[in-house]
């Protein structure tokens, strides 16, 4: 070993010094490099995760949303179709109603105008014929009145004298 | 003593008042009459006698024809 | 300085000139040149024209200075000499190495400082590169040997700096710690020492022992030979290669003489840098291989 340069003697304190130094330098890279960074990592990554997890619970929890919403929609079509269809059905009912009434009012008018029409009628024609009737009988009277004689008056005592009939009391 | 009031129309002459007269008393046994002339009966009489009225005036006759039409 | 190197000198400046002067002539030339590319390879002979005029004139001058080559011959100590500290008389690959491991701890003082602090969710520049370098040899620790604990891709990665460092120290003049057989003899006995403390703490001294026995007792003799033949074999082997290039590279520059500037750059890209790389990623993968053989 002489030969090679190497004192076997001090071979021991060369492995041992070199010992302490990788020792040392693990160390130290360890605490004041290693484990830092590896502890940044690691908190990064859970950061990361707990953010992920959060996203993929709100994602969930929106599809979950997004489905109920789907279902009311879907409800809610079928109520506001269902209620537009008795709406409409009201609406129609409604119109029934309205038209019937109006239809029997029209009917009522025109029944109330044909009487009232048939009433003036009547008035008319029973004023016209009791203006004809007093006419003629104003006629009459005034022929009758000038027209009249003995013979008639005559014919007159006989029906009275003639008949069964009684007179009348006296007021 | 029965009297009969006789109402008449101016157009009944005398003649025609003695006749109605004669036939009252016979059939009604009238004592007396009085006369009275009323234009508005147009024509023919009206006897009161004994608290009854005997109508046979024109205005009578017409208003119950009147009455007749108008009720048809 | 005679007569020759004289004319050396003032051949390669005179050659220099006109390679620079045919250089500028073609760069204004190639101004109104609508390619790039072809006007770069118009001025490209100029160019190295002008690169070798220098060298050579360098050259010259360095030879001048230092007195030229030494010829083939190189003389070598296959063990570092010594210093004298105190009492003690250590090598003085050891005291490199300790003077490495200094310059590390104030690298790694100065980062935990300056650094640290600084960093972000989205790496840049430096904390990129580092964690870059600790994802690395984390993942590669635990594919190659498993998780059996925290601390061995930490001892990993301080060796790996130490390597480096120690191929970093040639470039500064120093025989490198890794080409003395003691230092590298002591990180193979770290090696042997980690593989039978995970084996005994995976498996039990008895199993770790069983373990040497199987499939038979007979080879147990075989099996330990084999164990401890490991931290020798990388010994040497790291010790062999750092050596073997360290030679190379004193050859060069004694042969070479003023030459050797710009030559020794080149060779030093590969020996100085490259080649130490690689080393450092043959004695971890080994030791790792090793330490799962022992746990397995």
């Amino acid at each position: 070993m002489e030969s090679l340069g190497l004192d076997i003697t001090k071979v021991p304190i060369d492995l041992v010094l070199n010992l302490l130094n990788i020792v040392l330098l693990f160390l130290i890279v360890r605490t004041l490099a290693y484990k830092p960074i590896r502890k940044f990592m690691d908190a990064r990554t859970e950061r990361v995760n707990a953010e992920a997890r959060a996203a993929g619970e709100k994602a969930a929890e929106a599809e979950k949303l997004k489905a109920e919403y789907a279902a009311l929609l879907e409800n809610g079509e079928a109520v506001k179709q269902a209620q537009a269809d008795e709406a409409r059905k009201a609406a129609d009912a409604e119109k029934d109603r309205i038209l019937a009434e109006a239809n029997a009012k029209a009917a009522q008018i025109v029944r109330e105008a044909r009487e009232q029409a048939q009433k003036e009628h009547d008035e008319a024609l029973g004023a016209m014929r009791q203006d004809v009737v007093d006419l003629a009988f104003d006629i009459s009277e005034k022929l009758l009145e000038h027209s009249i004689t003995d013979d008639d008056t005559k014919k007159l005592a006989d029906r009275l004298f003639d008949s069964r009939v009684g007179g009348e009391e006296s007021a | 003593m029965k009297t009969a009031k006789i109402v008449c129309a101016p157009n009944v002459s005398d003649d025609a008042y003695a006749y109605i007269c004669a036939r009252f008393a016979r059939r009604f046994g009238a004592e007396a009459f009085e006369r009275e002339t009323d234009a508005q009966l147009l024509g023919g009489f009206v006897v009161l006698f004994d608290g009854k009225v005997y109508d046979m005036s024109l205005r009578t006759q017409l208003s119950a024809l009147r009455a007749d039409c108008e009720k048809e | 300085m005679n007569i020759v190197t004289g004319i050396k000198l003032a051949a390669s400046a005179v050659v220099f000139v006109v390679f620079l002067v045919l250089w500028c002539k073609k760069r204004h030339d190639t101004l109104s040149e609508p390619d790039p590319k072809k006007a770069k390879k118009k001025r490209r002979l100029p160019f190295f024209g002008m690169v070798i005029s220098a060298w050579f004139f360098v050259a010259c001058v360095v030879n001048l200075v230092t007195g030229g080559p030494k010829g083939i011959s190189l003389e070598l100590e296959m063990f570092s000499p010594r210093v004298q500290i105190g009492p003690l008389s250590v090598a003085r690959t050891t005291l490199t190495a300790y003077v490495l491991m200094l310059v590390i701890a104030v690298l790694c003082v100065l980062f935990r400082v300056f650094a640290y602090p600084r960093f972000r969710d989205e790496p840049k520049g430096l904390q990129n590169a580092l964690e870059a370098a600790v994802e690395f040899i984390d993942k590669f620790t635990r594919d190659t040997a498993g998780d059996l604990s925290p601390a061995l891709p930490a001892y990993m990665f301080s060796v790996a700096v130490m390597l480096i460092g120690c191929a970093a120290s040639e470039l500064l003049g120093q025989r490198p710690p890794t080409s003395d057989l003691l230092f590298t003899f002591s990180l193979a006995l770290c090696t042997f020492f980690l593989l039978n403390y995970y084996g005994v703490r995976k498996k039990g001294l008895f199993g770790r022992v069983k373990s040497l026995a199987s499939p038979s007792p007979m080879i147990m003799p075989m099996r330990m030979l084999s164990d401890v033949a490991a931290p020798v074999s990388l010994a040497c082997r790291l010790f062999g290669n750092m050596l073997g290039g360290m030679i190379v590279m004193d050859l060069l520059k004694n042969s070479l003489g003023g030459y050797a500037v710009g030559v020794t750059t080149l060779a030093g890209l590969y020996f100085n840098l490259f080649h130490p790389l690689i080393q450092t990623y043959i004695f971890i993968i080994l030791s790792l291989t090793f330490i799962r053989e022992a746990t397995e």
